[in-house]
């Protein structure tokens, strides 16, 4: 996970919450830049874009690069399993990458490296 | 003789307050000098507290929402309260994965988190009158 964040094309700074979404996508593989904090209040508008992304790119896997987001409890976790069911239910793959401590910890207590790969 | 430091911070149950809450305590443990990692378990395991009253004391009206905190020697603890509708089964609430919350909005893992990152955690609730988390954690390191 070494790209560049001009990389990224779909900049969805629209977004009113703490979070912002920063999107590629290439080879069948979405790659969505999670920018801020991932919480209760920021985890509605960031699991409707999700889904609009799995929805738009019918056949790609999803990788959510975590390297900017800063914080995140569990309710990052609910947001993170229910796309990743949905992949899922349809064939498709989701990973995630670049997690600090924080949310490593978070996502090694509650079992989610047991179904998602941390790239 | 020991001066006790404490802090008290009110704030309605607004989603957008989760941040500010976890802030404020996670600056006010920076006295006791901790590491990075040791401020964000503080940050984190409130988060979970103050998301479990946003959502769960106050379902359909916003209330008021508790948060205090004290100092002494090298140990924080930190309370969250409501005055909402509490919690009927305690021991149910703090088993992992388990969420009365159906739309996938949390994980069921929120206490868990809070046992893991904090020492203690202790739960006081009623029915009808409201919850109290209370959570201490000592810290070791000097960061």
């Amino acid at each position: 996970m070494k790209q560049a964040l001009a990389e990224y094309v779909i900049d969805h700074s629209e977004r009113k919450d703490s979070m912002q979404i920063k999107v590629k996508q290439q080879d069948n593989v979405i790659t969505a830049l999670l920018c801020g904090e991932l919480d209760h209040h920021s985890a509605q508008e960031t699991r409707e874009y999700l889904d609009k992304l799995i929805a738009k790119f019918r056949n790609s896997d999803l990788v959510l690069d975590l390297k900017n987001l800063s914080f995140m409890d569990s309710s990052g976790i609910g947001v993170i399993i229910g796309r990743y069911k949905k992949l899922k239910s349809d064939g498709r793959r989701m990973y995630v990458a670049n997690p600090n401590r924080q949310i490593d910890k978070v996502m090694s207590l509650s079992g989610l490296y047991s179904i998602i790969k941390k790239l | 003789m020991e001066i006790k430091n404490t802090m008290e911070l009110r704030l309605p149950s607004l989603s957008i307050n989760e941040g500010f809450a976890r802030s404020v305590v996670g600056a006010f443990a920076t006295q006791l000098n901790p590491t990075l990692e040791e401020v964000a378990d503080i940050k984190t395991a409130v988060s979970e507290a103050v998301t479990n009253a946003i959502i769960h004391a106050y379902p359909d009206r916003i209330g008021e929402i508790v948060i205090s905190a004290s100092l002494s020697g090298q140990t924080l603890e930190v309370s969250i309260s409501d005055k909402g509708v509490g919690i009927s089964d305690i021991e149910q609430a703090r088993q992992p994965f388990f969420s009365t919350a159906g739309d996938e909005s949390r994980s069921g893992m929120g206490f868990t988190v809070m046992e893991t990152f904090m020492d203690v955690v202790t739960v006081i609730s009623a029915p009808g009158e409201g919850t109290t988390v209370k959570m201490v954690k000592t810290i070791k390191s000097q960061g």
